[in-house]
């Protein structure tokens, strides 16, 4: 009996091995040809295991947060006096700040300048990574139930991060701006040159196209351009490191890797992006898991400064 | 009357054991930890399963819950799809081929081919993801992926040994 089931074991076996192989290498196939299948399936999949991800990005949250707080308090105690001192100057630039946006607004209502109020922000939290040496991305435990949408911006507390790449029912990848395939317009504040921030996988993107090189130095705050109209201008994407043969680097503002919170801006434009890649934004389903911060003064941070102004007393 | 062999005392459960545990592990390689550049060089958790199963129980980690898994992992990392269910089955093939130098062996000899196997499959990694993006990819995130990959494999290997006896003794 065995001298038959033996071989034939083997040979089914060796079949089996076969179409795998073959399986995987039209798979590889399908996936260097950008089939929609392909994409929806890593959306349904990333959907499908967004629960588990999400209780599972909790005790890794606990966990850097509990090194984090130890490190706080070590820094917290050299740092108060410090502190102290910015914050007594830092509420002068507030009063400031606080003066010039009410004058920004009379002067915007004399022009009948159009207000930015057509962006509105979505805040998610990073429930996945992209866990190798291809890609640089992070999964969003927001989706198009949410309102994402293929194009939007995703910025943390701190400036940009990257844009959305794909989307899911419940949640969504956004691709970061040191990624390779990452190309985001940008321009060096003050001298307004424009450039294009394209990613190599690397921890600090590089500045092509810009026209005018020698006025480029170190420290130049680099922010988004609003070319092609995917992103709103204006948001800090970070600071030009370095220069070295011709390559200009750019540090991001925010910590890539420690990002947790975020918010994916939807700013109603199309852009450049066929329109079937980016939908035209639905207003979000008001008091849904009350995570959307409705329609606010345009630029990123401008809503914090106005509300927390509103709370303090005005000089 | 032939002796019972140990495939027939496990269970149903205990032989889903090295699967389960392989997919949970690829669920866990992505959660984030908030280490700088920790994303980038992850440990590739799935090839120590691969490698150790392989060696110790292959029945217990078919070709066809290989492609499943691989599967899994590219589209849970939006890396090329279809590579990870094709390297993890040539590592297969490559293991199964020198089985027989490893059953056995003290550790040390075990994990010294598991660095030999890393190498293998981290070139291979290099060189397709170079060809299917058409440009050759900075060889020092994988390099450091490997050394951390060859270095997690002790710690790895003795949890999966610790849970299958676990499971073994329950089940």
């Amino acid at each position: 009996m065995s001298q038959f089931v033996v071989p034939l074991k083997t040979l089914a076996h060796r079949f089996t091995y076969s179409v795998l192989i073959v399986a995987s290498l039209t798979i590889i196939m399908l996936g260097k040809a950008d089939v929609l299948v392909i994409e929806r399936t890593r959306a349904a999949v990333a959907d499908a295991f967004a629960p588990a991800l999400e209780a599972l990005s909790q005790p890794a949250s606990v966990v850097t947060a509990a090194i984090d707080r130890v490190h706080d308090v070590i820094a917290q105690y050299n740092e108060s006096g410090r502190l102290r001192e910015e914050n007594d100057r830092l509420r002068q630039w507030q009063a400031v700040a606080h003066r010039l946006e009410i004058e920004n607004a009379e002067l915007r209502g004399l022009l009948n300048f159009p207000s930015d109020s057509s962006a509105w922000y979505i805040t998610g939290r990073v429930i996945g990574t992209a866990g190798g040496a291809f890609k640089r991305s992070v999964l969003v435990n927001r989706g198009a139930n949410d309102g994402v949408a293929k194009g939007q911006a995703a910025a943390s507390g701190v400036g940009l991060i990257g844009r959305v790449a794909e989307v899911g029912a419940r949640t969504s990848r956004v691709l970061l701006l040191t990624d390779r395939n990452s190309l985001i317009p940008v321009e060096l504040e003050g001298s307004h040159e424009k450039a294009i921030l394209s990613g190599d996988n690397s921890d600090r993107p590089q500045l092509l196209y810009l026209p005018a090189k020698e006025t480029v130095a170190p420290g130049d705050r680099v922010v988004t351009s609003g070319d092609g109209g995917i992103f709103p201008p204006g948001i800090l994407v970070g600071t030009v490191a370095s220069i070295d043969g011709g390559l200009y680097r750019v540090q991001p503002a925010s910590e890539l890797s420690r990002v947790e919170l975020l918010r994916l801006v939807d700013y109603g434009l199309s852009g450049v992006l066929p329109p079937t890649a980016v939908p035209l934004p639905k207003a979000p389903p008001v008091g849904r898991r009350g995570a959307k911060a409705a329609a606010d003064p345009g630029v990123a941070g401008a809503a914090q400064s106005s509300s927390a102004a509103e709370t303090t007393a005005h000089p | 009357m032939k002796a019972i062999t140990v495939d027939r005392i496990d269970g149903f459960g205990v032989r889903l054991v090295p699967v389960l545990l392989t997919l949970l592990v690829v669920v866990v390689s992505i959660v984030p930890l908030g280490i700088p550049g920790y994303a980038a060089v992850t440990p590739v958790f799935t090839l120590m399963a691969v490698y150790h199963w392989t060696i110790y129980r292959p029945e217990l980690m078919p070709p066809v819950a290989l492609f499943a898994i691989g599967l899994l992992q590219d589209l849970l990392t939006s890396g090329p799809i279809g590579l990870s269910p094709l390297l993890l089955l040539v590592i297969r093939a490559l293991v199964m081929s020198q089985r027989r130098f490893f059953v056995g062996k003290l550790f040390p000899f075990v994990w010294w081919g598991f660095a030999a196997t890393v190498v293998a499959a981290s070139l291979m990694l290099w060189v397709a993801a170079g060809a299917l993006s058409g440009r050759l990819l900075d060889p020092r995130s994988f390099a450091f992926q490997a050394v951390l990959t060859v270095a997690c494999y002790p710690a790895a290997s003795w949890v999966f040994v610790r849970v299958y006896r676990f499971m073994l003794a329950r089940g």
